[in-house]
Parts: C-alpha cells; sequence; structure tokens
C-alpha cells in the first residue's frame, strides 16, 4: 500500500493561501492610492475635456458632471479650488462641490469666498445657495457686506431663492442686521422676506436715531409686500430734516397707500427742493388716483373742495 | 276664398324671405364692418412698426402704406411727415367690398431727457451725471460749481444702485415697482419710479454691402459705407473718418492702447456693429467738432459694449442688448442705452440736451374710430 501525499497537498494549500493574502493586501493599497480613485479619473478626464474642447461646455452641464462623479470625488474638488484654482472652470467646479453638500467641503467654500478674484467670489456665493445648510445660510448673510457689488448682489439673490428654511432664513438676516455696514440691502432682504419678525426688525431700524438707518429701513418696508399701516413712516417723514430720508419716506407712503399723508404730501409740494416736490407728486398721484400737475394751488383746491372730505372718511 | 288664403300665404312667404336675406344682408355687411375695421388697426400698426424700426418698407415715408390682405384693401397715411415733428397722426383705413373705416392714432414721440438707460438694471459707483447743450458751445462753458445742467434722466426699467459719492444733477427713475438704492443722497431730482416700463427697438444688423475682411491698421475713411468682419485699431494706429462714413463691422470692434480714432471736422460717423465685443478704450475716438449728433454707435451685440480710458467720447451709443461698461476719467457726453448699464471708476456722464429723444420710445397718445 503507497502513502497518500500530504506534504504536496498541505504546501498547495497554504502556498494558495500565500496568494490570496498578498492579492488582497495590494488591492486596499491600490485603493488608498489616490492616483488610483476612480473619481478622481472621472474627474481629470471631464477637466480635460473642458480645456481640450472647441464649443464652450455650458456651466451648468459640466458642473452636474463633476458632481455625480462619485464617493470621494468632493476631496479631490476640494483640493483643486484650494491649490489649483487658475488652471479649472472655477464656477462649475464650485458648484459642483455645492450640489454635493458635503460637510468637510464648507472650509474650502469659506476661503474661496476670500478669493481675491471677484468671479471666485461669486463661484463662492453660488456653491453656498446650492449647499443651502444653515453655516451657508449664515455666510451669505455676512457677504451682503462684500465691498463689490456683483457678489453682494449676488448673495442678496441667494438668500432669496425659495427653498431656505424661512424661519431659520429671517432669524440670520436679522442677526446680520446690528453688525452689517450696508444696512440698506440687509433691511431690502428682510422686506422681500416678510412676516412678523422681518417686520419688527424694520420697525426698531426706523426707530434709530440716524439717518442712514432710517433710509435703510424704508428701502426695506418698500420691498414689504403687505408692511400694512404706514403712521410710523409718516412720522419718520414729519421728524426727519433729511431731504433724501423725506423723498424716500414719500415713495413708501405712496406705496402703502397711506392717505393720511396726504395733507403733508400737498405741504411738500411747496418745497425748494425740487426732487423732494418731484416724489411728493409721485406719491399724491398713488394716494388719490388723480393726475394733477405739480402744482400746489391746484392740489390745494382739490383738497378744499374734496380732498378733505374723502381723506377723513376713507382713513388709511 | 281660395285666392285670398293663397294670396295671404304667399305675401306671408314673400315677407319671411325678405326678412331672411335681409338679415343675411345686414349679417354679411356686420362681418364685413369688423374686418374693415381690424385691416384699418393692421395699417397703423404697420405704420408703427416703420416708425419704431425706422424703416421705409415700401419707400413711400415711413408711416405710410398700402395694401390687399384677405379679401380687402388697407391704406395708412402719417402726417406731418415722418421726422419733421415730435407728434404724428396715423389714419389707417380698412375697405371691404363697399365698407370703409377707419382708425386713427396719435402717436407722440416727445423730445426726452432719458440720456444714460439700462434696461435691466444700472449700476453707478461714484462718479456723475449732468446735462447740457452742444448747440449753445462746449460743456466747459456751461458747467459751473462742478456740474452744467440737470435736464437728465438716469433711468431703468429695474432696480438703479448707486454705491460711493455719486452725483446726479437730474432725476435717477427706476422702472415700476423698483428702488434707486444705496446712496441716494446725490440725486438732485426725482427719484420716484416711472410710470410704465420704456420699450426699445432693438437694433438690426442688415450690412447692405459684402464684407472687406477684417481690419487692422491705419487708414483714413472718405465719404462711403465700408463693411469689415472685425475692426482693430492697436496701439500706434489711428483711423481717420472725413466726410460721411457708415462703418459696418460684423464682429468684434476695438481701439486700444494709444490707437485711436479720429472724427474729422466737419466728418459724420455712424458705426453699425453686429456681434461680438465693442470697445473703446486707449486714444479713444477724437471728435473733432465735439458734436455728439456726428457720431452714432448702433449695436446688436449680446456682448459688451466699453468706453474707458482717458479719452473723452463724444457721441451716442444705443445697444439695447449689450452690457454697457463705462470706466476711466474720460467720460461720455452724449446719450447711451444698453440692456444693462456698469458706470464704475468714477465715471462722468454728460447728457447732451440737443440730441433730443435720448430715449428713443414711443407713446400711443389717442386710439380712435373715425369715419373716412
Amino acid at each position: 500500500m503507497s502513502q497518500r501525499p500530504v506534504m504536496p497537498l498541505r504546501f498547495l494549500m497554504v502556498l494558495a493561501l500565500c496568494i490570496g493574502a498578498f492579492t488582497a493586501m495590494s488591492s486596499a493599497q491600490q485603493g488608498d492610492d489616490p492616483t488610483h480613485d476612480p473619481a478622481r479619473g472621472k474627474i481629470d478626464e471631464l477637466l480635460d475635456k473642458w480645456r481640450t474642447s472647441r464649443t464652450k461646455i455650458p456651466v451648468e452641464d459640466l458642473a452636474q458632471a463633476l458632481a455625480g462623479t462619485g464617493r470621494g470625488s468632493a476631496t479631490y474638488l476640494c483640493e483643486l479650488v484650494d491649490n489649483k484654482r487658475h488652471t479649472i472652470p472655477i464656477r462649475a467646479v464650485a458648484m459642483a462641490i455645492g450640489r454635493q453638500r458635503q460637510q468637510g467641503s464648507l472650509a474650502t467654500l469659506t476661503r474661496l469666498l476670500e478669493a481675491p478674484e471677484v468671479n471666485e467670489r461669486v463661484a463662492a456665493v453660488e456653491a453656498l445657495e446650492l449647499f443651502g445648510s444653515r453655516e451657508c445660510l449664515d455666510l451669505l448673510a455676512r457677504t451682503l457686506d462684500e465691498e463689490r457689488d456683483e457678489v453682494a448682489s449676488r448673495a442678496e439673490a441667494a438668500l432669496l431663492v425659495p427653498g431656505h428654511p424661512r424661519e431659520i432664513l429671517v432669524q440670520t438676516v436679522v442677526g446680520r442686521l446690528r453688525h452689517a455696514k450696508d444696512k440698506g440691502r440687509v433691511a431690502r432682504v428682510l422686506g422681500r422676506l416678510g412676516g412678523k419678525e422681518s417686520r419688527a426688525a424694520l420697525l426698531e431700524l426706523l426707530s434709530e436715531p440716524n439717518e442712514r438707518s432710517h433710509l435703510a429701513a424704508l428701502q426695506g418696508v418698500w420691498c414689504f409686500e403687505d408692511f400694512g399701516d404706514g403712521s410710523v413712516v409718516l412720522q419718520c417723514y414729519r421728524d426727519s430734516t433729511v431731504v433724501a430720508v423725506k423723498k424716500q419716506a414719500c415713495l413708501v407712503l405712496g406705496k402703502l397707500g397711506f392717505r393720511s399723508a396726504v395733507r403733508d404730501m400737498i405741504d411738500a409740494l411747496r418745497s425748494e427742493d425740487k426732487g423732494l416736490t418731484a416724489n411728493a407728486h409721485w406719491a399724491l398721484g398713488k394716494l388719490t388716483g388723480l393726475k394733477l400737475k405739480a402744482d400746489s394751488d391746484l392740489w390745494e383746491q382739490w383738497w378744499t373742495r374734496t380732498g378733505r372730505e374723502q381723506t377723513r372718511t376713507s382713513g388709511s | 276664398m281660395c285666392m285670398v288664403v293663397m294670396v295671404i300665404l304667399m305675401s306671408a312667404v314673400s315677407a319671411t324671405l325678405s326678412v331672411a336675406v335681409s338679415l343675411q344682408s345686414s349679417a354679411k355687411s356686420s362681418k364685413e364692418a369688423d374686418y374693415a375695421v381690424v385691416l384699418a388697426e393692421a395699417a397703423v400698426d404697420r405704420a408703427l412698426f416703420e416708425m419704431q424700426t425706422a424703416r421705409d418698407i415700401e419707400a413711400d415715408g415711413i408711416g405710410n402704406g398700402a395694401g390687399a390682405l384677405g379679401g380687402g384693401n388697407y391704406t395708412v397715411t402719417c402726417t406731418p411727415a415722418w421726422g419733421t415733428g415730435t407728434e404724428y397722426t396715423l389714419r389707417g383705413v380698412g375697405v371691404v367690398g363697399r365698407i370703409r373705416r377707419g382708425v386713427q392714432a396719435v402717436i407722440a414721440r416727445p423730445a426726452s431727457n432719458v440720456g444714460f438707460f439700462g434696461i435691466t438694471n444700472v449700476r453707478m459707483s461714484g462718479g456723475l451725471v449732468d446735462s447740457y447743450d452742444s448747440s449753445g458751445g462746449s460743456y466747459v462753458s456751461q458747467a459751473g460749481a462742478g456740474h452744467a445742467g440737470s435736464n437728465v434722466t438716469l433711468g431703468s426699467n429695474g432696480n438703479i444702485d448707486l454705491s460711493g459719492a455719486p452725483e446726479v444733477w437730474g432725476n435717477a427713475t427706476p422702472g415700476p415697482g423698483y428702488l434707486v438704492t444705496g446712496a441716494t443722497a446725490g440725486v438732485s431730482g426725482s427719484t420716484a419710479p416711472a410710470a410704465a416700463p420704456l420699450s426699445f427697438a432693438s437694433v438690426p444688423y442688415a450690412p447692405p454691402l459684402s464684407s472687406s475682411g477684417a481690419f487692422s491698421g491705419t487708414q483714413t475713411f472718405t465719404t462711403g459705407s465700408y463693411r469689415y468682419s472685425t475692426f482693430t485699431v492697436p496701439g500706434g494706429e489711428t483711423a481717420t473718418f472725413s466726410g460721411t462714413v457708415e462703418l459696418w463691422v460684423d464682429g468684434n470692434f476695438t481701439i486700444s492702447g494709444s490707437g485711436s480714432g479720429v472724427l474729422s471736422a466737419g466728418a459724420k460717423l455712424v458705426i453699425h456693429h453686429g456681434s461680438g465685443d465693442f470697445t473703446i478704450s486707449g486714444g479713444g475716438i477724437i471728435n473733432s467738432n465735439q458734436s455728439p449728433a456726428d457720431l452714432k454707435v448702433e449695436s446688436s451685440t449680446t456682448g459688451d459694449v466699453t468706453v474707458s480710458g482717458s479719452a473723452a467720447f463724444f457721441g451716442s451709443i444705443s445697444a439695447p442688448s449689450a452690457a454697457g461698461i463705462v470706466s476711466g476719467s474720460g467720460g461720455i457726453y452724449g446719450a447711451f442705452t444698453a440692456n444693462s448699464m456698469n458706470l464704475s471708476g468714477g465715471s462722468n456722464l454728460h447728457f447732451d440736451e440737443a440730441l433730443g429723444s435720448g430715449g428713443g420710445a414711443f407713446e400711443v397718445r389717442v386710439l380712435l374710430p373715425f369715419k373716412p
């Protein structure tokens, strides 16, 4: 009887195990190696296509394609923005980061918001709009104070896009009002957002003892869809000695349809300031529906004959 | 008895038939009358189209016309003749069969002080806006205390954003429901919004001659029409225009660096620009007479129309689809309309009141039927 070949079989089994282990270790190492990350490869491919393409690839399409390159792409996209900003289509890459909404990307977008180039800061704003988290809303609210109007107005538009959680948005913007350099822009955003909290913030701004706050508040009230009673605005008009504030108040009173202001507007037609006269005349047209010339005597006649009575009975 | 009954019956039938025929005839007349009114209105619309595009379709005078349409005829007349007044009466007559109907419209193109207009929005950072009248002398002769007149409107159909410390000696008029925002204290006149948006006819680009390819360098252009695919006056070169010149440029128009254009004394230049960017910088275009009416730019581009640098621009620019950009210390003497207007670097804009209808907007004041 011959012996079974145990040794060779065991040897083969051990060898097979070693080969299997070695293969598994190699794959794991390749997975860690960023140059072999499939997402990076796809991103590089898309960017090469963008560089070499004769016809311009639309930004939105490129952003969508970059955002869809899979897990792990956010890290690489952020690396590109941080280190190779001038060689990439910054707008599309930033939008892709915004779309992916990876928490770790916020630091990159915050840095991009402070980039020296205006178009890069605008790209950051667009990305934050897409991201839409509470931190993003806060960053956008701060950007209302941006020196460059293109960036600030883009941030204004980004905050007003529907879909943000309204209560948080209003709280964030109201919180910004106290520290803002450009209170007018913040006030206009509050006006467009509307609601009780916004109204209260604008009334508080109107009560501050400085003309810049009054101008800002009046712009916010102008943007308000249904501000309601204009008595506070009329009081601001009467109390202010600054022509710019009075002019703005005339427009707001006209828009609000606050008929109790008619007498004051007729008096303003006698002002030496042509701008104030013009704005008061505009307001009178809105308040009364009449198309009389900007002639104080004509309006006085109307007031004496019918206006006083009409205003009394209709209220405001 | 039977005869009587038959006569009565026949009379009744005859009467019924008469009524039916009469009703039918009346209905037909009514339809024809309605259609005649439609034709008369269509005639007035056509005349208005000619006025808005400044095109004389049938070479019978802008605002006049005649034709046939769908079984009827129409005519329209314009009095006074186009270009001789600020208010015109258009009388359109529609004829269908023997029915004539008339529609009369009074169209006004009042002298407008809308000097600088950004259709969607205006952004102004620092700088100054005022007016003067080139027919009364130079700007300098009319300026005192830092500005000249205040018969000007800086306008938009959207918002007007002011920053820095701009001075607007005139009105800043945003669109209906819109605002003048930011540094409004520097506006001397009204900041009230307009009652209605202004409409601007698009600028057509239809060159009547074939292209001579790209131009770049120095040349004198005498009276006549010229067309190029692009037009470039780079540093050290000069394009001189003498006589009455019409220049058609399909693509980019660029004066830059130390390059310049020169409009000789007595010359008139109209630049028709099709697409791409229109840039006047560097040495600019020197308008020897300093008469804005002698230099017109009409651009149909959706790109940028830029006036920058230290050379003053005396002329009018109509670019209702373009992004208008003004910067630098040279300033504009004349008028400028663009789709959006970005005025930065302390740009000074001086509207020339002698240009009159800077806004180019028509008003239909009256629309009435009349008996032709």
